[in-house]
């Protein structure tokens, strides 16, 4: 089930507002696809990203995947555990498993994502 | 077998140098994002060294004056000397959700040939280890099966890794036909069973196998000088850098 107080993007990142930032990870659907994952580079805090664009890369079972931005701002954190761990987005894909902690160049209501419910119908049959 | 059939391109064989393949490789990745499948076999040039993305430089230190690239796919390091190397790019729709699900196709296909060519093959039934005492300890791909690569006498003889991207990925993969002195812990294919067949016959048997395994109708093409121009571009500012190649 994916949380409804999320927003969603298309390539199965998620964003959560958290007063003036924005955390972002990736979707259970997304890590239940990649399964084993063993490798995850994220931007440095102070980073720009740009929203439809990659931000990072995931591998797992020797797959490499890009991580791309839900929205375009300045990265402000990135999460630490995961350079120790990659498995924590698997376990935890929505808390300890959190990708960056994004402020956003415009406040606004993320009307490019999608509700959970959207995203729950993009990824049902696949 | 994928639900619709569709058209793959088929490229011709050809030897390449490792920064070449890569480029290559990378072409056909941009063209699957854009809504292009293709398919290619490639020999070496010369013994090549290729890394995994996110594997260390200095994995590469135990085959000292190897030509070294790094791949844009995943996985443990290969030697590349006496194989054949396939790279299959399919658009998103084409492809199956589970990273692993082409990677066994495309593998079963691959074994399935085998078997017709009187080559008895299994396959890894979970990820595992080939202990192999005097080489580089977890560094070689071939020696760290996955679930689905193809086994001949016990020994993985092919293996494959991608890269996805927004719109389509890139897998490609080598079969391993003779053992290399670079890399004598590995056996290849021809090592156990001598069967009569050269790499461009197997290559051209490939190319039916594989398309039929995946409900994929070939069409015969060639490179555009569109594409051999962005290849080069890729060499020389990734694949033939240093930046890209050390970089981890």
């Amino acid at each position: 089930m994916n949380p409804k107080d999320l927003k969603y993007a298309k390539t199965h990142e998620w964003v959560r507002a958290e007063g003036d930032t924005l955390l972002v990870g990736l979707t259970r659907f997304a890590v239940d696809q990649l399964t084993d994952v063993t490798y995850i580079e994220l931007p440095k805090a102070g980073a720009k990203v740009k929203a439809g664009e990659g931000m990072g890369e995931i591998e797992s079972v020797k797959a490499v995947s890009d991580i791309y931005a839900p929205v375009s701002g300045e990265v402000v954190a990135v999460n630490g555990a995961l350079a120790a761990d990659a498995s924590l987005v698997s376990r935890d894909p929505y808390g300890d498993g959190w990708l960056v902690r994004v402020r956003p160049d415009a406040v606004g209501p993320l009307d490019h994502l999608m509700a959970a419910e959207d995203y729950s119908k993009q990824t049902e049959g696949q | 077998m994928l639900a619709q059939e569709k058209t793959l391109r088929l490229l011709p064989l050809e030897v390449n140098f490792g920064q070449q393949a890569m480029a290559l490789d990378e072409v056909l990745l941009e063209k699957a994002a854009q809504g292009q499948a293709s398919l290619r076999f490639y020999q070496w040039a010369s013994p090549t060294v290729s890394l995994g993305y996110f594997q260390p430089f200095d994995a590469s230190f135990y085959f000292k004056g190897l030509e070294v690239v790094r791949r844009p796919t995943g996985g443990d390091l290969l030697i590349h000397h006496h194989e054949l190397t396939y790279a299959l790019a399919l658009p998103e729709e084409m492809v199956p959700q589970k990273v692993e699900e082409l990677a066994c196709m495309v593998h079963r296909a691959i074994a399935s040939l085998l078997e017709k060519l009187g080559v008895p093959t299994g396959c890894q039934s979970a990820k595992g280890k080939l202990e192999m005492p005097a080489a580089p300890e977890g560094v070689l791909c071939f020696l760290h099966p996955a679930a689905g690569d193809v086994l001949v006498n016990g020994c993985k003889v092919v293996g494959s890794a991608q890269r996805r991207r927004q719109g389509g990925l890139v897998q490609h993969g080598s079969v391993l036909l003779n053992s290399s002195s670079h890399a004598p812990w590995l056996k290849g294919v021809l090592d156990f069973y001598p069967i009569h067949v050269s790499t461009a016959e197997l290559a051209k048997l490939l190319s039916a196998e594989i398309p039929l395994a995946l409900n994929l109708i070939t069409k015969v093409d060639s490179w555009t000088q569109t594409e051999l121009d962005r290849a080069a571009y890729l060499v020389e500012c990734r694949y033939g850098s240093a930046d890209w190649t050390n970089r981890r």
